[in-house]
């Protein structure tokens, strides 16, 4: 990353927490940089229970039904 | 001006004209098809004059030879009966329009017999809802039958032989009819419609009278395909030719409900009477059984034809939910769906026709959506058609179901609300099968392949033309069912519901 | 002012009917003056304008213009425009007929005034969305559709069937919010339809399945319509109703998790939409005014910057031809006017201030913090963090920047296309800085600031540790060729087997039937006519099965036939 794009990112972040010190919110959010907390753990979380899913089975190669439904539907004889 | 003598004129015209096309067409089969097309005309014409008479009048009855009943035969035109005349005489003309092409096409010098054949076919038919006495109705339902076998022959090799299993079907459905008429004649000692109901009103329902009824009603249910006694009708209606599909599958069918509902509604009584015998039930479980039979098995087709052969079975069990109902909404969503699915399978069987003549052939693994730009017309009057079978709105179909949804619902009875909506769901299968064939491309050819234009190669007019104005009927019943169901079905509700 | 009063829908569908009859050049362009007009009709109408049309017995209210359908026919009329703009370079009637016919159905949604109504533009919603699924044409887009076909059918059949049971039970059609308490099983019904449409987790799985498969410009109508107007029918019969708090809350987080896991980048997206509406069912189920305006704002928001993220993954798909997130990578200078205005609609599903995002969500998440629901708003703010994961910044990064993996074509993008993206980041960008032109449309008075310095911080710091977060993973991020499978693993990987038994199985079973009773029959004849041969015969295997020859004799209809009388006979005689 350039400088100038971390520069900004420190500042915006900087801002931010300022923000809070200046209007505090209720319980947690009165604390100062709690939502950056928030921000930064739930990320790591979702990315973690989402790998982690997938890695349990729910990630399968891009043609798992059709391999399962791959028997084209032949013409069947005629009913009764 | 329009008086009772028009109950008799209807079939008295299809019968001339089934007698005249043989002397006129004898050297040029299409002037014999002519003569076909005149009366048909004439038919229609009269019919639609008795329903008019009879929405002012009330229900018209001419006694045959002047002959008094319960002794002469009465012809009765009651708003029931004046309906189904009019569906009756207008699907016959569309087919007769429909048969020149198609029988040049598929049974070539056949026409003049294969014409005469349909107007004999027609006279039967018409008698069978015109006549007020049972006698009478056996002998039109022979008419009819033996007529139809003949008719349903002509035509490709296979036909012959399902000929002969629906004669012989049919003969024992027949047979059962006469015998529970003779069982009712040895009792009551009448068999005048009218003169019956009075009887069965006043008398209690014999062990003999029951079976009697049950025997009636088994015959009325086999010429009507119901479930299981419905085995004649697929390999009926795929190998007779298309015309002669065409003419029979709307009507046929729906001709033997009407001895159902004239007999179990109008003369056993609706209502507590009519509850007496379990005949009612049976018939709606057994629809119940035919609707869910008739989808499952439709899906399962690969031959267009066999596959709407099967469709009609599954409503055919329709019919007889509505009726077996026994109450009013039940009993419009029947008659109802006597017009609509007579609309619909005309359009439906007249389109597979077409196919047949530009294609070649009607089985649906071989369609491709080369089809909806060769033949646009036939492809859009299939897909409203089949939009209405499937019960979208505001297609006619979906009217029909609305009715006996409601019927179901009002009784409490979830087990045919169930039945409908499967069958709905199965209805969107089987018909969007053929639908996706037409419309959509098939996998595995690449786009520069397809062929970029296709010749328009569209079925003549005479076949077209029936089609595309049944659909289009379609719509228009199902925008107007409410007048049709107040000013047509209101006046025909029979008492006690 | 001008007096008309008519459903503003019969616009957009007399414009489905006469589209055929428009000299085709002319016919891109209807499909933009046709919303516009309904637009018009919209903005027109007066609050309780109201249309009726007699149906047989039943007198029908198919306008009944309130405060709340007002703000969602708006959006509706407005995002068909933008959509029509979007698809000027389209010159397929049957796309441009069914967006129409959709858009139509939805307007009439929002504008109906009784059951009935609402029903049958369910109905023909399902028609035209069907049909832009496939529209694509291929064989994946044939399956997806029809599984979407048949998901849409049953959920149809489910709200059809509690509306009847409910005409049944009150005798009436009109649309009176439902209490909970005093549930009945027809509400119930008519909940489970509505449900299935606004992609309720489990039964969401028709929405990811379908939209990355239809076309490039009917995804755009697809994700402004169908969830949409099931948001809207919830919050009129439905609202407060604590399962939808519930249901939504889990809507929102499972949304975000699913959509991480995606490989097509519009697939992402549609896990969003679920994500996103999520939090409009949730504002519903808290219930209380703030929450249904914070709904009823959010679909409006929604609906914006979904269609532009939609506009703007369509047209990386329009240029490259394809949407895989492993086959992408490196578009930056090139696309970059697409990725401009899609960034405009990440930063407003994210939430970002200046954005429309910002001045709705956050009415949301704001009321369930009011209402007291902690743990709800502790979920919503996660998964606004999910959101901005993945919709800012996994999606860009691996479409514009990242490395080049593949060489892909780069075809022109059609004017139109770029118009409309402009013209809805331009709306979204006003709506953000005006917040008031939203807040003045929704049906209750609204006391929300949303420029306060509490809700400015909360924003910006979670974008700017969720980005940082992001950073310093993202070697481990790298997209791979795989799918996810969801809760429609329970009917896609039995359905062989169905197919196996319900299809095949019949027709074995028959086949049998039919090989048996011919065996049978020639036996008996054999035995009658030729006793010797056919004791010498029984070592002779049977030929094959033939169709036509081994038709089952005639005694076995007649056989039923006589079994059925019998048996009716005892049964009739019985009683």
């Amino acid at each position: 990353m350039r400088r100038w794009q971390k520069a900004a990112l420190g500042g915006f972040a900087a801002a931010g927490v300022l923000g809070q010190v200046v209007d505090p919110g209720q319980g947690w959010e009165a604390i100062p940089g709690s939502f950056a907390l928030f921000g930064a753990l739930g990320c790591l979380l979702l990315m973690g229970v989402a790998k982690g899913l997938g890695k349990i089975g729910i990630s399968r190669e891009p043609d798992f039904y059709r391999r399962e439904n791959e028997r084209e539907r032949t013409d069947g004889d005629d009913g009764d | 001006m329009i008086g009772p003598q028009i109950c008799m004129l209807i079939p008295v015209v299809y019968l001339f004209g089934a007698l005249l096309v043989p002397l006129i067409g004898w050297r040029r089969g299409a002037a014999g098809w002519g003569m076909a097309l005149a009366a048909a005309a004439g038919a229609f014409f009269f019919s639609l004059g008795g329903l008019a008479g009879v929405l002012q009048r009330g229900s018209l009855s001419y006694h045959l030879g002047g002959w008094m009943p319960p002794i002469g035969i009465e012809f009765v035109m009651d708003p029931l009966s004046a309906f189904l005349e009019v569906v009756i005489t207008g699907i016959g003309l569309l087919a007769v329009v429909y048969t020149r092409r198609s029988v040049e096409h598929e049974i070539p010098d056949r026409l003049m017999p294969f014409s005469s054949l349909a107007l004999l076919v027609l006279t039967g038919l018409s008698g069978m809802v015109i006549t007020g006495d049972l006698f009478n109705l056996y002998v039109f339902l022979e008419i009819s039958a033996l007529a139809g076998y003949a008719l349903i022959a002509v035509g490709e090799r296979p036909a012959s032989y399902a000929a002969f299993r629906y004669l012989g079907m049919g003969t024992v459905g027949a047979s059962f009819y006469l015998l529970g008429l003779a069982f009712l004649y040895m009792t009551l000692g009448t068999l005048n419609m009218a003169d019956l109901s009075r009887m069965l009103a006043v008398t209690d329902v014999s062990a003999t009278v029951a079976v009697g009824l049950l025997l009636l009603f088994m015959g009325a249910a086999l010429k009507m395909a119901l479930f299981p006694m419905h085995g004649w009708l697929p390999d009926a209606y795929t190998h007779a030719s298309s015309a002669a599909t065409a003419l029979i599958a709307p009507i046929g069918t729906k001709v033997a409900g009407y001895i159902l509902i004239r007999v179990l509604l109008y003369l056993l009584g609706a209502g507590e009477k009519g509850s007496g015998l379990p005949l009612l039930s049976l018939l709606a479980y057994l629809g119940a059984a035919a609707v869910i039979y008739g989808s499952i098995l439709a899906v399962c087709q690969s031959e267009l034809k066999r596959m709407l052969a099967y469709s009609s079975i599954a409503q055919v069990g329709y019919i007889a939910i509505g009726v077996g109902l026994n109450s009013a909404l039940g009993f419009t969503g029947a008659v109802l769906h006597i017009l609509n699915h007579a609309c619909m399978k005309a359009s439906l069987f007249f389109v597979s026709g077409g196919l047949r003549l530009r294609l070649g052939h009607s089985r649906i693994p071989r369609f491709t959506n080369a089809l909806r730009r060769a033949m646009p017309w036939s492809s859009a009057a299939f897909a409203l058609a089949a939009l209405s079978m499937i019960g979208l709105p505001p297609t006619a179909g979906f009217f029909s179901k609305w009715y006996l949804a409601l019927g179901a619902i009002e009784q409490s009875r979830w087990l045919f609300l169930g039945v409908l909506l499967f069958s709905s769901l199965l209805n969107a299968v089987y018909f969007f099968r053929v639908l996706e064939r037409m419309y959509l491309d098939r996998p595995g050819i690449e786009p520069a392949e397809r062929p970029t234009s296709v010749a328009r190669h569209e079925a003549p007019p005479a076949m077209l033309l029936p089609a595309v104005a049944l659909s289009s009927a379609l719509l228009v019943i199902g925008l107007g069912n409410t007048w049709i169901v107040d000013r047509l079905i209101g006046p025909m509700i029979p008492g006690g519901m | 002012m001008m007096g008309i009063e008519f459903p503003p829908a019969w616009i957009l569908w007399g414009g489905t009917a006469l589209l055929p009859l428009l000299p085709r050049r002319l016919r891109p362009a209807a499909c933009c003056v046709f919303p516009a007009a309904a637009l018009a009709l919209v903005l027109a109408l007066p609050i309780g304008a109201s249309f009726r049309l007699s149906f047989g017995p039943y007198e029908l209210l198919v306008l009944e213009f309130s405060r709340l359908g007002r703000v969602f026919a708006i959006i509706f009329a407005l995002i068909a425009t933008l959509g029509g703009i979007y698809s000027l370079h389209l010159r397929e009637t049957g796309q441009q007929g069914a967006a129409l016919l959709y858009a139509g159905g939805a307007l009439g949604v929002a504008c109906g005034g009784d059951l009935f109504t609402l029903l049958f533009c369910w109905e023909v919603m399902t028609a035209g969305s069907t049909w832009l699924i496939w529209a694509r044409r291929d064989r994946e887009s044939r399956e997806a559709g029809m599984r979407y076909l048949l998901y849409h059918l049953f959920g149809g059949g489910l709200l059809m069937s509690g509306i009847l049971l409910h005409f049944k039970q009150t005798g009436s059609l009109a649309l009176v919010a439902f209490a909970s308490e005093a549930a009945t099983p027809a509400a119930w019904l008519i909940l489970a339809g509505v449900v299935i449409n606004a992609a309720m987790v489990p039964l969401h799985t028709w929405l990811p399945d379908s939209y990355p498969r239809a076309t490039v410009t009917g995804a755009v109508f697809l994700s402004a319509f169908t969830t949409k107007a099931a948001v809207y029918v919830l919050a009129v019969l439905f609202p407060g109703w604590p399962v939808l708090l519930v249901m939504g809350t889990v809507m929102t987080v499972y949304g975000v998790i699913y959509a991480f896991l995606a490989d097509d980048i519009r697939e992402i997206l549609s896990y969003h939409i679920v994500s996103q509406v999520g939090y409009m069912v949730a504002g519903v189920g808290i219930g209380t005014e703030l929450a249904l305006n914070g709904s009823a704002a959010h679909a409006y928001s929604h609906i914006l910057y979904k269609a532009l993220l939609f506009m703007g993954a369509g047209a990386v798909l329009q240029a490259t031809g394809t949407g895989k997130l492993h086959r992408l990578g490196g578009l930056y200078p090139e696309l970059k006017g697409a990725f401009i205005f899609y960034m405009v609609g990440a930063l407003s599903i994210s939430g970002a201030p200046l954005f429309n995002g910002f001045i709705s969500k956050s009415i949301i998440v704001y009321a369930a913090h009011e209402g007291g629901h902690g743990i709800a708003h502790l979920f919503l703010l996660l998964a606004g963090v999910g959101t901005f994961l993945s919709v800012g910044v996994k999606l860009p990064y691996f479409t514009w920047f990242h490395e080049k993996k593949e060489p892909l074509p780069r075809r022109p993008l059609p004017g139109g296309m770029m118009a409309a993206m402009a013209l809805t980041s331009f709306l979204c960008l006003a709506y953000g800085v005006f917040p008031d032109a939203l807040y003045r449309e929704l049906p209750f008075a609204m006391n929300y600031r949303p420029y306060t310095a509490l809700h400015l911080s909360e924003a910006v710091q979670i974008l700017v540790f969720t980005f940082l977060a992001f950073w310093w993973m993202r070697a481990k991020l790298v997209p791979h060729d795989l799918i996810s499978l969801d809760t429609d693993w329970c009917f896609r990987a039995p359905a062989p087997w169905v197919r196996r038994v319900a299809v095949d199985g019949v027709n074995a079973v028959f086949d049998a039937a039919d090989r048996l009773a011919f065996a049978f029959a020639r036996r008996v004849a054999e035995l009658s006519v030729h006793p010797l041969a056919a004791i010498r015969s029984l070592g002779r295997p049977e030929r094959p099965f033939d169709p036509h020859l081994d038709r089952p004799p005639l005694s076995l209809p007649i056989g039923l036939t006589l079994l059925v009388t019998v048996v009716a006979a005892v049964w009739v005689l019985a009683r």
